[in-house]
């Protein structure tokens, strides 16, 4: 068992620490040579907004909620102790998950969306940006399997 | 949702180890582990058992749906998560029984 305030400490960390993270990944847009106005206009370019968002939705606002979360399970419910393994698994789970996400759906999308302005066909287009579907659908299931053992902590916690 | 899984294990017959680890795993939980309280669960072995498996099946239904060819990197991932799993559930379940034996003398 741990401290519930550490947890709490933990995603307040982390979830700050993704907020420098989710600035980082806007630098790009800065430099010219990269075209990402252009770029964002193609098809693909919607690859890298949702992949963007899905990282700011779960791992900066996320992390801050379930912060707020297991703070409110200590100060409603005087639950002090919660799972070790479970709460650290779903720190790690979620954070690989949303990382996971972030960078391979930007990465196929810029690919992608470079490639359809060169004028290639909506196949090859596709083709090119393959490489980028399963590590960003793995980085989902882990984002999934974190909240998942999120809301179980919860349960488990409250039952006790 | 039956026939890919049931397909799944007609091309890797092996898979039915951690199949059948799955229920194995959950009983031995419920009437071995619960009673000892012990830090290291077999419950993460079942969770890492279940993704591997759950990957391998999206993974076997996309090559189908796109015949793509290079899976094979993802599908020895996911064969390592099933295995890793598998190892670390059966490790414990051994451990348990013995120790179980060794109080029931």
């Amino acid at each position: 068992m741990i401290k519930t305030k550490t947890i709490v400490n933990y995603f307040f960390k982390m979830s700050i620490l993704n907020t420098l993270t989710a600035i980082i990944f806007l630098f790009p847009i800065l430099i010219p040579q990269l075209a990402f106005p252009i770029l964002i206009t193609e098809w693909p370019g919607i690859y890298m907004i949702i992949g963007y968002f899905a990282f700011v939705i779960s791992a900066v606002i996320g992390f801050a909620i379930w912060s707020f979360i297991y703070y409110l399970l200590e100060s409603l419910y005087k639950i002090e102790n919660i799972n070790t393994n479970i709460s650290y698994a779903q720190i790690i789970l979620s954070e690989i998950g949303a990382l996971l996400t972030c960078i391979f759906m930007y990465w196929g999308g810029y690919v992608g969306a470079a490639a359809a302005y060169s004028g290639m066909s909506e196949f090859v287009v596709g083709t090119i940006m393959e490489f980028a579907t399963i590590p960003s659908g793995l980085g989902i299931g882990l984002i999934l399997f974190g909240n998942s053992f999120g809301i179980i902590n919860i349960i488990i916690s409250l039952r006790k | 949702m039956i026939y890919p899984i049931y397909f799944l294990i007609l091309i890797n017959p092996y898979l039915i180890i951690p199949f059948v680890l799955i229920p194995t795993g959950l009983l031995f939980y419920y009437f071995i582990e619960r009673k000892n309280k012990s830090n290291i669960s077999i419950l993460w072995g079942i969770f890492t058992i279940i993704f591997g498996l759950l990957f391998l099946l999206l993974l076997s239904q996309l090559e189908v749906q796109t015949f793509r060819e290079d899976l094979k990197i993802w599908r020895d991932l996911s064969l390592i998560i099933i295995l890793s799993g598998t190892i670390y559930s059966l490790i414990l379940i051994t451990k348990g029984m013995l120790s179980w034996e060794k109080n029931k003398t």
